[in-house]
């Protein structure tokens, strides 16, 4: 039994690793692509500031799950809101993992042919990509590849973010307030999801919860956005656009070497983060996997939407990313209150 | 599963098309020269020729925009023309001195395949006869070559060191300093000596002063009048309040041909009118607008600053301590 009991454990913390992955990818995406172009030199506390919704729901998560004494949130919802409440949640968070796939597979495509320039079409790169996706996917295989992995990827950050710091200048964190309070707010509204992957981590047992894994997510996934826009003054930041090439002309900066190694780091974060959102999505939307050719058809989809132009694409997911998260949100607030309600009222009655 | 991967991959290789460029098939230019006159641009590169002989060629192109002069340089290359190991972009004098300076700027950051790492040279002389002086002199590389003549320069103080990526990363903070480059009389090989900003002219002297005063010189030699200082160490911090900037600091220094005292007089009269007169001059040199940009909350208040004119009616107090070894 306890041979077992450490093997679903091991399971588990590499899906927890699949999770971190994905949040960091979620906070780089959003930090670089919006958050940069449009708070400028207010970055730096604006990216922790806008993680800290998905900081919350993960808090209210671990609290409904604590009330309502099961160990998975899928259980939680199930036993609190029933079937039908059970089934709302994996809904939505399947839509919002699958718009946060193809918002991945976008930038994976649009770093590939206009960030280091590959030949070829953003329509046959994607199959490509897709094609490597297929195999990665295959079994529990990508969360044990980013279990592997995960230290290399770490590594690779921090070097990133050590060398961008040397070139980092301390006036670039002025002027504070960047363009102004009704920027920033616009800003937070439009950030303020990135975090929410942090959720996923209550899909598994709590008991096999590993502590330090949500807060070394999140400093994984704050830092290095912070430390690469800290070399850049506000007037620089602001003449970028609101777009995926906005990575690219960032880590130029960075001496070749490490120019290179962070090229790698972030096809690496784009590819694994589209993986693993895809995962999530065929479990959600077939747990005891009924149709295994779900996750085939999911890349062909997935790989097939880079046929449109990426600006619409992007156009079209951003709201989807940047309201669709207080959806799961407002789910899990009413699961924490209803858990909390049912477990006063148990001990009342006991 | 192996066998399915590899066919997959392998066929989805084959059918996008994708696939590298090898090495060899790419003409890597290490010297990058960019002109305007009479809204003609021109554009230069220097490379290797890829005879047995290793001498380095050069391919130009003209074009009434930057993108067309780019066109046309690529057109001239033997081979897909590669940026991604330059060394040197020069600008010369006319275009680094023109409104159009920016442009070329923005049109060298959006090229992806550019090394932003390579350093920003002005020159006033001639395009062509640069080009045609840009050389190995030391060993058979030019790239080598380069980069020890600019640690040369930069080591002695008298070429300010600016990368592409620091002249764009400086923003509207700092007014960028290039280094000067000529071709030599022989028209061989280059000399890197003094630098440029904005109009204005900065001697090798006014250089190790600018220098010194960013930190980015801190031991070394500095000829004054017949004697000369021997920097042994420096920590100097320029700092502005109000209307006037305080350059504060220590040097560690010993002197030969000249008394202690002199130098120190002759020393800190140098770097007063070298401020003076870039300060009046409307450049900001040591980015003392890095300092000021903390009493702004918010763009919007830092664009209300009127910099420029704070700046040019500064008031210049250099204060060094000096501790002479014998």
């Amino acid at each position: 039994m306890e041979a077992i009991e450490r093997r679903h454990q091991a399971e588990s913390r590499t899906r927890q690793s699949a999770a971190g992955l994905l949040t960091a990818a979620a906070i780089w995406r959003t930090s670089v692509w919006s958050l940069a172009p449009e708070c400028g030199a207010a970055c730096w506390w604006m990216i922790p500031l806008c993680a800290v919704p998905g900081v919350l729901m993960a808090l209210v998560a671990s609290a409904a799950l604590k009330c309502s004494g099961v160990q998975t949130l899928p259980e939680a919802f199930r036993k609190m809101l029933g079937r039908r409440g059970a089934s709302l949640w994996k809904a939505t968070l399947a839509l919002l993992l699958l718009a946060e796939a193809l918002m991945m597979m976008t930038a994976l495509i649009t770093f590939f042919t206009r960030g280091i320039g590959t030949q070829g079409t953003p329509l046959t790169l994607a199959l490509l990509s897709g094609g490597v996706l297929i195999a990665c996917m295959h079994r529990d295989g990508l969360p044990r590849g980013i279990f592997l992995v995960r230290w290399v990827l770490v590594g690779a950050g921090l070097i990133a973010a050590v060398d961008a710091l040397l070139m980092a200048r301390w006036d670039h964190i002025f002027p504070i307030g960047g363009e102004g309070t009704e920027v920033n707010m616009t800003a937070l509204l439009s950030g303020s999801g990135m975090a929410w992957p942090l959720t996923l981590f209550h899909q598994e047992q709590r008991r096999h919860l590993t502590k330090s894994a949500l807060p070394l997510t999140l400093a994984a996934g704050v830092v290095f956005p912070v430390a690469l826009l800290l070399m850049f003054p506000h007037e620089w930041l602001l003449n970028l656009q609101n777009a995926p090439e906005n990575f690219t002309a960032i880590i130029r900066h960075l001496h070749p070497g490490v120019h290179t190694l962070c090229q790698c780091l972030w096809m690496l974060m784009l590819f694994l983060g589209c993986g693993v959102s895809l995962h999530h999505v065929s479990e959600l939307a077939d747990g005891e996997n009924r149709f295994p050719w779900l996750p085939w058809l999911l890349v062909a989809v997935t790989s097939a939407s880079q046929a449109a132009d990426a600006c619409a694409l992007v156009a079209v997911l951003r709201p989807m990313i940047v309201f669709g998260w207080m959806i799961p949100a407002f789910l899990l607030l009413i699961l924490l209150l209803v858990s909390f309600f049912k477990r006063e009222r148990g001990r009342n009655g006991g | 599963m192996i066998r399915r991967i590899l066919v997959l991959g392998l066929s989805a290789l084959l059918l996008t098309g994708c696939g590298p460029l090898p090495a060899e098939e790419h003409a890597f230019a290490v010297v990058l020269a960019v002109d305007v006159q009479d809204s003609l641009w021109r554009m230069s590169v220097r490379m290797p020729s890829y005879v047995a002989s290793g001498k380095y060629m050069t391919c130009t192109g003209e074009g009434e925009t930057i993108q067309q002069a780019a066109a046309a340089l690529a057109a001239d290359a033997p081979m897909p023309l590669d940026l991604g190991q330059l060394r040197l972009t020069v600008v010369t004098e006319r275009l680094a001195a023109s409104p159009m300076m920016p442009e070329a700027l923005a049109w060298l950051e959006a090229r992806e395949d550019l090394r932003l790492q390579a350093v920003l040279c002005v020159t006033q002389g001639d395009m062509d006869v640069l080009m045609e002086a840009s050389n190995p002199t030391t060993g058979s590389r030019l790239s080598k070559s380069l980069q020890v003549a600019l640690e040369s320069g930069a080591g002695q103080g008298i070429i300010p060191l600016c990368t592409l990526s620091e002249a764009l990363r400086l923003g509207e903070r700092q007014t960028p300093v290039f280094p000067l480059v000529e071709a030599t009389p022989d028209g061989k090989s280059l000399h890197f000596s003094g630098g440029w900003a904005q109009g204005m002219v900065f001697s090798e002297e006014d250089c190790r002063c600018l220098m010194l005063l960013t930190g980015a010189w801190k031991k070394g030699t500095f000829p004054l009048g017949e004697g000369e200082i021997t920097l042994l160490d420096a920590s100097v911090c320029p700092q502005i309040s109000q209307n006037t900037a305080v350059v504060k600091g220590s040097v560690t220094a010993a002197t030969r041909g000249v008394a202690p005292e002199e130098a120190q007089t002759l020393l800190t009269e140098k770097i007063t009118l070298l401020m003076m007169d870039t300060s009046a001059a409307g450049l900001d040199v040591l980015g003392l607008k890095r300092q000021a940009i903390r009493e702004a909350l918010t763009a919007a208040k830092w664009q209300e600053d009127r910099w420029q004119e704070r700046l040019r009616s500064l008031n210049w107090q250099v204060e060094l301590d000096f501790l002479w070894q014998d």
